[in-house]
């Protein structure tokens, strides 16, 4: 059949994009928790002024488009930072603000989560609040923020496919750049939808297994 | 680092008709969206809670398979995909198509939470006190039903109305692809994503207020 | 010089008054047992105590010093009380034993070794030494508890605060619980007890004090108050009590 040499051939090309999919998510889950994480204590503490910042923050990027989000950095760095910078930062960049978005809500409503008691029998035993916060309370946290980081990292993955739009090759745009060499549109976007659905779903599968051995313990 | 950069919103800001313009086509399309997704959810979410496997099965794969996958990837097969089998729509009518199944995809899921969440205490008393099938189904099931999936379907509008700006990578008039256009014709492409975006979260937050504020006075009557 | 004195003490929670000009005192040694109906203000006194609650207004006098709400003195004074929760409020990721040696490590600074020797042989005092390494979901809800006990114990405490102990355990396993607390009061141990057990406020208390409705009604010596009860609301109560 004539299909099975652009399959083979093209293997490596899709195998490559699809890890520089997951890669890029990778990155923009990690680093985007590491912000968000921060920002939820933020977003809990006492301070007015950073509670709302970290607040508005979580709402302008969770209220707002990604792809948005992503010609403001890819027209505003070149032309107001004057910095010129890889398709990959770019998209980096934009995806690592959004994702820090709601992880600020996610830790936080993680934290929030945790049971008043653990706040009073820590306090009862003479802690400080930060002693408190990080020694009892965030581990308990940390469990409970679990499955919807998974889910969040399932978004990533999908929302990744935008960077596309500004010519960076990942997974979607391989599928475009394979259409337009092969002319088997039908193949192209088959092979795309099945490895975006495979990891997904898989990744779904698994989150939600692991929301069950939560519950368990 | 920064720059002599001047700020110039003024050029942007005459071509207010178009971006008038591309809310009206990114409101149809949510709207549309909203409504043919809804009546893709009920059915869904009957096939998801059905005892035949046939109907589980195949609302299953559609659920699935419409929420690991990307919109992006929906709105080309079907603008460029369907070419296939000789069909070709219109930017809109693809748009509509991708994002309605998309969204019905996530409604399914919703309406079958709420569904559940009635829970079989509550079925189970009002049939001890005589009611049928119907009478329990229209006076318990079903206004409790919507007041559980109200604020998540609140939540799946909103993420139509920002999901919608991906449709401007099919050339669909909306926001995003006024954007694009205005800041080509200006030069001037950060100031109009800057408009652009603030648009978009002024949206979501008119939005989120309406539906919190509907919500409220819906489902707590007079005190 | 009681070790313990309010003064005044009022507290709302919005419009609702809980507290209303509560003044009392306990002595060193002396078991106090808090009685009252639900909704009294017994709970809400004790967590002022500790200040887990600020009140709003009145004072707390702990040995006849006046307890200061200033951040960094509010964290010295609560390891002078030692609280016991009705929902035992231990750290679910910790084992039994971790959950006892976190406070002295890490508020008062106690090497490890140290801590979970003396973890150990409080654990001994409450009968648990074969669960050191049990995690709290393993455990019985009397057994929490008294794992919670050695916890507040652990911190050397000169008041412990019982917050209904008993209320969320179930029948068989009240007696253990009850049975430490018998042994502490023995101990001499300063203790204020708020708790539904009739039974356990005649054995162990030497003093009592009831509350209706944000006030003290009545307060006496145990054997006094329970016997002759002068009050209605506390006649009313003890019969409720007795017939349930």
């Amino acid at each position: 059949m004539e299909h099975q040499p652009i399959v083979v051939q093209y293997a490596y090309f899709f195998l490559k994009a699809t890890g520089i999919t997951l890669g890029l998510s990778a990155v923009s889950l990690f680093t985007g928790s590491v912000i968000g994480f921060l920002f939820s204590l933020l977003r809990i503490s006492n301070n007015r002024v950073l509670s709302t910042l970290t607040f508005v923050y979580a709402e302008v990027f969770r209220g707002s488009p990604l792809l948005v989000q992503l010609f403001l950095v890819y027209f505003g760095l070149p032309i107001v930072f004057h910095l010129n910078v890889s398709a990959f930062t770019t998209v980096a960049i934009s995806m690592i603000l959004y994702t820090a978005g709601y992880m600020t809500e996610i830790f936080r409503a993680a934290i929030q989560a945790v049971d008043r008691g653990q706040w009073d029998a820590s306090y009862s035993i003479g802690m400080t609040y930060t002693q408190a916060l990080f020694k009892v309370v965030v581990p308990q946290a940390m469990r409970i923020a679990v499955p919807p980081t998974l889910g969040q990292f399932i978004s990533i993955l999908k929302d990744s496919s935008l960077a596309s739009i500004i010519g960076f090759m990942e997974l979607t745009k391989a599928g475009m750049a394979v259409r337009a060499a092969t002319s088997n549109t039908l193949l192209a976007f088959a092979i795309v939808t099945c490895l975006y659905f495979m990891i997904c779903y898989s990744l779904s599968i698994a989150s939600r297994r692991v929301e069950l051995q939560l519950k368990k313990a | 680092m920064t720059s002599r950069y001047t700020f110039d919103f003024t050029a942007i800001l005459r071509y207010w008709p178009e971006l008038l313009q591309g809310i009206w086509v990114a409101a149809s399309l949510s709207v549309l969206t909203f409504l043919l997704g809804t009546i893709l959810g009920i059915f869904g979410a009957v096939g998801r809670i059905s005892r035949r496997r046939w109907l589980y099965s195949l609302t299953t794969f559609y659920v699935e398979l419409f929420r690991n996958t990307p919109l992006l990837v929906q709105m080309y097969i079907m603008y460029y995909g369907l070419e296939a089998f000789s069909i070709k729509l219109n930017a809109f009518t693809a748009a509509l198509l991708a994002m309605s199944l998309n969204s019905g995809a996530y409604e399914t899921e919703i309406i079958r939470g709420g569904i559940i969440a009635v829970g079989r205490g509550q079925i189970e008393a009002a049939f001890s006190i005589g009611m049928t099938y119907a009478q329990t189904l229209r006076k318990v099931v079903i206004p409790y039903a919507l007041q559980v999936i109200f604020p998540p379907l609140g939540n799946q509008f909103i993420g139509i109305v920002l999901g919608s700006s991906v449709a401007s990578v099919i050339t669909v008039p909306e926001i995003t692809y006024v954007g694009l256009n205005i800041g080509s014709r200006s030069y001037r492409d950060f100031e109009t994503f800057l408009v652009i975006w603030v648009i978009y979260i002024g949206l979501n937050a008119a939005l989120s207020a309406l539906f919190k504020l509907t919500g409220r006075m819906a489902f707590r009557p007079i005190f | 010089m009681p070790i313990l004195r309010t003064e005044n003490l009022n507290k709302h929670f919005d419009t609702l008054h809980v507290l209303k000009n509560v003044s009392f005192s306990v002595e060193q040694a002396e078991p106090l047992v808090i009685l009252g109906p639900s909704g009294s203000g017994k709970t809400t006194l004790l967590r002022c105590l500790n200040q887990l609650e600020r009140i709003d207004s009145g004072r707390i006098y702990f040995e006849d010093r006046p307890l200061s709400y200033e951040r960094r003195a509010v964290y010295r004074n609560r390891r002078n009380f030692g609280m016991i929760f009705q929902s035992f409020n231990l750290f679910p990721q910790k084992t039994a034993l971790e959950n006892i040696t976190l406070g002295p490590i890490t508020v008062a600074k106690v090497p490890r070794a140290e801590a979970e020797r003396e973890a150990m042989a409080l654990l001994e005092k409450v009968k648990l030494t074969d669960k050191a390494h049990a995690y709290p979901a393993k455990l019985s809800g009397g057994q929490q508890q008294r794992v919670a006990i050695a916890r507040a114990l652990a911190m050397r405490p000169k008041i412990l605060l019982f917050d209904e102990p008993t209320s969320a355990l179930d029948p068989e396993t009240i007696g253990d619980v009850l049975e430490v607390m018998r042994r502490l009061a023995q101990e001499k141990t300063t203790m204020i007890v708020v708790t539904h057990e009739l039974g356990f406020a005649r054995e162990i208390a030497e003093h009592i004090v009831f509350m209706d409705m944000g006030e003290i009604v009545e307060e006496g010596p145990s054997q006094e108050l329970l016997a002759r009860p002068k009050s209605t609301r506390l006649t009313a109560f003890l019969d409720a009590v007795i017939h349930k």
